[in-house]
């Protein structure tokens, strides 16, 4: 591994549901993610992948095992830290998007800046706009979420994520509601990301993964059940 | 069906939180109406039935001779169904050792047989024997009195003992616990020996086929001037208000306040059911879809939600209606013990229970409406858009009605705030204004030196002032009165009188003759203005007094003159009838010692004296009434603002509940629970804010009523009681605000963070 760690999962289960109705999405999951990787995460659905970003993320704390995040110990920080934390460290994007309904997509850019407040007052609305320019959706800024496509949705969510400047991007299924074009461009805001050295986590179904993909993590039944580096 | 049936239920028991909520919202709206109607159904009908059950009397004669055969005489006449002697004369009764007040002794003409103004016995003996009375129920509340004690009777010089003989209830009476005296009833002959007044003088008539007191005035009207009516035709009459309790306009005042406070829990549960179904059915919006997009008819869509509703409406209701039963029948009982009557209902009627159970099964879809059709309209692309947070104008919507509703607790809130500060205000005023401590009044004048010399060993009083007054004519173009004005006449340099004035002065010269009216006196007199001359006639002659003053007092009209003027015209030997005494020691226990010891050495003196009565007292009574009324107020104010701030806490919950996933997402993107907290207590404070200074500016007209409607129902009706503002209400009502808003969504904003973020975000 030529990169710094970024990431580490030790022995990380989670089990949800009592005794009766156990489930257990991850089993003692082990995994290092440097930085810089640009990683996709695969596996039929009920794999677990899901559950595994949130364990990435802190959204969610593991039954079992450590996970370490640039030094931080994710699974024992309180709510409060953990969320300052996420909005510093990590850029999430969803599925659905989740964009802030009742205001304009800048000022859902703007909202991550003013919770963390890492990027100095100043300079955030300069920094959004041009979050915007880079994601192609200058134009939309004063719009309302609604009035957008699902794609300029999706992008404005990018942008989002990467408002506080995160060493980390983790995605959900980005493109599962797009079609072919806009996941083309999806794709290639996050290859931009990786080339600026970004570390970006996707959940994916597509195919043709190692021409997308520096690393390809496989799960099955809360496993990893393969891991294919593309690139050297 | 089946399905919609099972569908409704397991949305009623899934959400428990929203569905107690519905149904807490429900049950309360259908409580406060169900509670005003059941207690209007009781009160309307049984204090009428209790008044009428008596036969109340039309008209009262006052013949000026004895006429043995007028009995006969107005029997015989068709127009009279039925003519009663009925005495009456006011003497004193000692209620406790050394405290006396007003007894309206009754003289009846035949206890067997009474036809009108009829008295029911209740316990003890159903006629009095020869020299005993029988004593009004409600007059035990306010005495040592009861079956087989000996009441000690006063009557002008001469102290009598009497026996009670027995306990009779008497609903046609204003109640005596309010007015302060005691009612007695005998037989016409110890009338007689009582009172030492003549009997069979005072005749009680009802008229046949009389529909309103217009027709009972044209009756009497036509009675008196026929020659063949004996000594009807040269006596003086009274009409009673047509067949309507004394007190009936308390009642209605109850009724009045108790429908408000009804139409606020309907109110406010209106606006709480739909907010909380509007939330719902927001919850579902994907569910219509899905149901429209597989074939799911607007009627049949209408139709689940109708069960679902109907849940709520069955269960609320079981709940409701018991619970409205039984306060409206307590609510009827408390009237009942105030105005003295008995509640004659057993069974409700018909049209109650359905108006109940009605009003149960319709109020949920009335207030569900808006909802239900804005869901059945929503289209399919709409539902399963994928706008995954909804819109913000139902929001908006709900904050308003958030605000209004506090807007409502707070202006209510503080108008009993600044009510009681007017009273108070009165209560410190008329002490400040009335400087004596005893007043002693007599039945008729007598020379000074004979009231002065029973009280001139006491040691506890400090000064005596005796002044005069009499009854006045009152002289103008554009007012007459029928037995004239009260004429205080008192001296010149009064210690014991320091009214605040409204305008002007108090009179100061010793040549001319100078008058002061109080603001009722003013009303009376059609306004005059400072400085003009009034004709008063003073016992038949037209005196000129020039107006210098306007006294600030709540009480009858009243004419204050400087009594050597009044001594000069009316009173050559000034004789005087009242006596103003102040006490050595001011204190309401001194006050109350030297009052008994007064009382004493009234019932050993052989002064003919009307009334004592201690400032003190007087204020003590009056504040003691005033408290309970206030606190009873302030309690309801309290619960107005406590029901509003509970709107709001649902408000803010169902916003909570809304913004779930959006929470989710917040936190996700950086915000600690703490931000995510603040976000909706700044929403939550920004609405109790604008509802309180909404409620502030309204709390001003509602005060501005509320005290001209209370000093009316306590003082009598045009006495006006002066607006204030409290000070001390204002800021509480800020503070109670505020700390209300801060828990109605803080507690709720906590529910926001009591989910994991991963829950959060994955809300339905
Ligand atoms: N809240 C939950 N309660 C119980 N079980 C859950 C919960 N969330 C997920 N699971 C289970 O955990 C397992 C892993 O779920 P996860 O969402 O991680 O799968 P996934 O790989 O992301 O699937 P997909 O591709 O469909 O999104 C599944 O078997 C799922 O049923
Ligand atoms: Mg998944």
């Amino acid at each position: 591994m030529k990169q710094a760690e970024l990431v580490r999962l030790n022995e990380v289960s989670l089990t949800y549901g009592s005794n009766g109705t156990r489930c257990e999405a991850l089993r003692k999951i082990n995994l290092s993610i440097g930085s810089g990787e640009h990683l996709a995460i695969v596996g039929k659905s009920g794999s677990g992948k899901s559950s595994l970003l949130n364990m990435i993320t802190g959204i969610d704390h593991p039954s079992e095992g450590e996970v370490i995040v640039d030094g931080t110990t994710v699974h024992t920080m309180k709510e409060g830290p953990l969320a300052l934390w996420r909005g510093r460290m990590a850029g999430i994007v969803f599925q659905f998007f989740q964009l802030i309904p009742t205001i304009t997509i800048l000022q859902n850019i703007l909202l991550p800046m003013e919770f963390v407040g890492v990027i100095p007052k100043k300079e955030r609305r300069e920094r959004a706009l041009s979050l915007l320019e880079q994601t192609g959706i200058f134009d939309h800024a004063r719009k309302l979420p609604s009035e957008l496509s699902g794609g300029e949705q999706q992008r404005a969510a990018i942008a989002r994520a990467l408002a506080n400047d995160p060493p980390l991007i983790v995605a959900d299924e980005p493109t599962g509601n797009l079609d072919s074009a806009n996941a083309e461009i999806v794709l290639g805001i996050f290859r931009g990301l990786v080339d600026a050295g970004k570390t970006v986590v996707v959940v994916t179904h597509e195919r043709n993964l190692g021409k997308e993909y520096s690393r390809v993590v496989s799960l099955k039944d809360g496993m990893i059940v393969g891991d294919e580096w593309s690139r050297p | 069906m089946k399905y919609q049936i099972l569908k409704a239920w397991k949305d009623v028991t899934e959400g428990k939180g929203k569905s107690l909520l519905v149904i807490f919202a429900l049950a309360l709206g259908l409580w406060g109406l169900g509670s005003v109607a059941v207690s209007w159904s009781v009160l309307s009908r049984d204090l009428k039935g209790n008044f009428l059950g008596t036969s109340p009397v039309h008209a009262i004669f006052t013949l000026k001779e004895k006429d043995d055969s007028i009995l006969d005489t107005l029997k015989a006449r068709g127009e009279i169904e039925s003519a009663e002697f009925r005495d009456l004369k006011m003497l004193r009764v000692e209620v406790y050792p050394d405290s006396w007040i007003p007894l309206w002794l009754f003289g009846v003409g035949d206890f067997e047989n009474m036809a009108l103004a009829k008295i029911v016995s209740e316990s003890g003996a159903h006629k009095p024997s020869r020299g005993s009375i029988l004593i009004e129920r409600d007059g035990l509340l306010i005495s040592a009195l009861t079956i087989s004690s000996v009441a000690s009777v006063r009557n002008g010089a001469r102290n009598i003992e009497v026996p009670v003989e027995g306990i009779v209830f008497d609903p046609a009476l204003p109640p005596a616990t309010q007015d302060h005296f005691i009612y007695a009833y005998t037989d016409m002959e110890t009338f007689s020996t009582l009172s030492g007044a003549e009997s069979g003088k005072r005749l009680i008539v009802r008229f046949r086929d009389v529909n309103s007191r217009s027709e009972v005035e044209a009756a009497v009207a036509k009675l008196m001037a026929d020659s063949g009516s004996g000594g009807i035709a040269n006596s003086t009459v009274e009409v009673r208000p047509f067949l309507e309790h004394p007190h009936q306009w308390q009642l209605d005042m109850l009724l009045a306040i108790i429908g408000i406070i009804g139409l606020l829990a309907f109110l406010l549960s209106s606006i709480l059911v739909g907010q909380v179904v509007a939330a719902l059915v927001a919850k579902q919006i994907r569910q219509i879809g899905i149901l429209k997009a597989i074939g799911g008819t607007r009627a049949r869509i209408a139709g689940i939600f109708s069960v679902y509703l109907l849940f709520y409406a069955l269960i609320s209701g079981l709940i409701a209606i018991p619970l409205a039963i039984s306060t409206g029948y307590a609510f009827s009982y408390f009237c009942a013990g105030i105005l003295n009557f008995n509640i004659l209902t057993t069974s409700l009627p018909a049209e109650v229970f359905a108006l109940l159970i009605v009003s149960a099964l319709v109020l949920p879809f009335l207030f569900a409406f808006p909802t239900l059709i804005k869901a059945g309209r929503v289209s399919v692309r709409e539902a399963l858009g994928e706008t995954p947070f909804r819109h913000r104008t139902r929001v908006t919507g709900r904050v308003v009605v958030t605000a209004l509703a506090t807007a409502l607790g707070v202006a209510i809130f503080s108008s009993g705030f600044n009510l009681r500060q007017s009273l108070s205000n009165f209560l410190t005023s008329t002490g400040d204004s009335m400087r004596y401590d005893i007043q002693v009044v007599l039945t008729k004048p007598v020379p000074e030196s004979e009231f002065l010399e029973p009280f001139e060993s006491i040691s506890g009083i400090e000064r005596i002032e005796a002044w005069t007054g009499g009854r006045g004519e009152l002289q103008t173009s554009l007012a007459g009165t029928d037995d004239g004005i009260g004429i205080v006449a008192l001296p010149l340099d009064s210690r014991v009188m320091a009214m605040k004035m409204a305008q002007g002065h108090w009179f100061e010269s010793a040549s001319d003759p100078e008058v002061v009216l109080n603001q009722a006196a003013v009303e009376l007199f059609h306004q005059p203005i400072i400085g003009q001359t009034l004709s008063v006639g003073i016992a038949g002659v037209s005196r000129q007094m020039k107006l210098v003053g306007i006294a600030e007092e709540i009480d009858r009209p009243k004419i204050y003159i400087n009594d050597a003027f009044y001594d000069r015209w009316a009173n050559p030997a000034h004789l005087v009838n009242t006596l103003m005494i102040t006490a050595r020691d001011g204190e309401y226990q001194g006050v109350m010692a030297l009052k008994k010891e007064i009382e004493r050495a009234v019932k050993a003196s052989s002064l003919s004296v009307l009334d004592v009565m201690s400032q003190a007292e007087r204020v003590k009574i009056i504040a003691d009434h005033l408290n309970i009324i206030l606190i009873a107020l302030l309690l309801l104010a309290f619960l107005v603002l406590s029901v509003s701030a509970l709107g709001m806490a649902s408000a803010t919950s169902i916003t909570v509940m809304e913004r779930t996933r959006e929470i989710g997402v917040l936190r996700a993107i950086g915000a600690t629970p703490r931000k995510i907290i603040k976000i909706f207590l700044m929403e939550g404070m920004a609405t109790s804010g604008a509802g309180l200074i909404l409620g502030l500016i309204l709390s001003w007209p509602l005060s501005l009523a509320a005290s001209v409607l209370f000093g009316a129902i306590m003082f009598g009706e045009g006495v006006v009681l002066r607006y204030a503002f409290s000070p001390a209400g204002f800021w509480i009502t800020i503070a109670a605000t505020a700390v209300f808003g801060f828990l109605a969504s803080r507690i709720p904003a906590g529910g926001a963070i009591g989910l994991s973020t991963r829950e959060a975000l994955a809300y339905e």
